[in-house]
């Protein structure tokens, strides 16, 4: 059962579903409101330079990467830069501006599954193992890109299991080689 | 050459079944990086859109508990085609025992649950037995998205117009 924000009070509650407690503060957030843009005719002879997208608007700022002018509608505000859409569009389509990624690989995950299910799939070994250590040092590295605390752990783990998998491998490989030998 | 500061400190994750989720927090923003273990998918709550911050209580929450279970469960039947070799049976089954311990106190330890919700995204972190950090982290969360959500209604809202007043009027009409 959903809840309806709109019957919460800030403090304890009781939930009608379950008759649990739970602690609740409700917000009413201020609908944004949209920025007033300043056209040409406001700005008077003197007011300046149009926008290259909309020549009735005045600009208010140039591109950080491709210099155009443009108006209030047009400046999108990102990582302490200031771009027109197209420059937006396409450095975010290159993954260039941190704020903008929504998806990104996950090569600690990606390590601990290979670790994990490589150790199962043993005979393998000797790709998985590899592959293991270099998915994991690219999630050593996409942590110090992306600035985050924590997961050392895992990519540790993720480590002793493709050395455990190389380990199990080599040893296969002895007990083969040694056996042939022998006969 | 110092380096910089990070841009997100982690607070939290929440792992369910299908997929794990790790939130960090920004100057502006609970970031929540939802994993299925091949690629993070990235989502913001801003603290100026929260609508609703909700802390509670869960016994046996999560994952971990029912996994316990079921390898116990796994070692136990596993066991039973040792039944003729003392040693291997006593091995299984101490296995056995301890994965049924490790359940136990998953289903025994409370988990403190602090959910955001956002206009567009959810938050959700899990923190096992301190409730004390819990109660802090959604203290914390709640003030922020109250300043945050403060600031912006003194940005928007209308300027203080000084209307100059009237000149005083002279004492003296007729003068």
């Amino acid at each position: 059962m959903a809840l309806d924000a709109s019957i919460l009070d800030t403090g304890e509650q009781k939930c009608p579903s379950c008759s649990g407690t739970f602690w609740a503060t409700p917000f009413a957030p201020p609908e944004p409101r949209a920025e007033a843009v300043a056209s040409i005719l406001e700005a008077g002879p003197e007011g300046g330079v149009p926008c290259a997208r909309h020549a009735g608007n005045v600009a208010v700022a140039n591109c950080s990467r491709c210099g155009v002018f443009m108006c209030s509608l047009c400046r999108i505000g990102i990582d302490g830069l200031e771009l027109c859409p197209t420059c937006f569009d396409r450095l975010s389509s290159e993954g260039a501006l941190a704020s903008a990624q929504t998806r990104i690989r996950d090569y600690r995950g990606m390590a601990i599954t290979l670790g994990v299910v490589g150790c199962f799939m043993y005979i393998f070994g000797f790709i998985t193992g590899p592959a293991t250590f270099y998915l994991a040092w690219r999630g050593f590295r996409q942590r110090r890109e992306l600035g985050d605390r924590g997961g050392v752990l895992s990519l540790l783990v993720a480590v002793a299991l493709g050395v455990l998998q190389i380990v199990v491998v080599g040893v296969l490989i002895f007990a083969m080689v040694s056996g042939i030998g022998e006969t | 050459m110092s380096t910089p500061p990070p841009r997100r400190h982690y607070v939290g994750s929440f792992l369910g079944w299908t997929e794990r989720m790790r939130v960090f927090r920004t100057d502006e923003a609970l970031e929540v990086d939802s994993s299925d273990r091949y690629e993070i998918r990235r989502r913001r709550v801003f603290f100026d859109e929260v609508l609703l911050a909700t802390l509670h209580r869960q016994w046996g929450g999560g994952p971990y508990p029912w996994s316990f279970a079921s390898l116990a469960l796994l070692a136990g039947l596993l066991s039973l085609a040792f039944a003729s070799e003392p040693t291997a049976l006593g091995i299984t089954l101490g296995i056995a025992g301890f994965l049924a311990l490790l359940a136990l106190a998953g289903f025994l330890v409370p988990s403190w649950i602090v959910t955001v919700y956002g206009k567009r995204a959810r938050a959700r972190i899990r923190i096992r037995l301190r409730e004390a950090k819990a109660r802090t982290l959604y203290g914390e969360i709640c003030r922020a998205a109250a300043e945050a959500q403060r600031a912006l209604a003194e940005r928007q809202s209308p300027p203080v117009v000084e209307v100059p007043l009237p000149p005083a009027a002279p004492e003296d009409y007729s003068a």
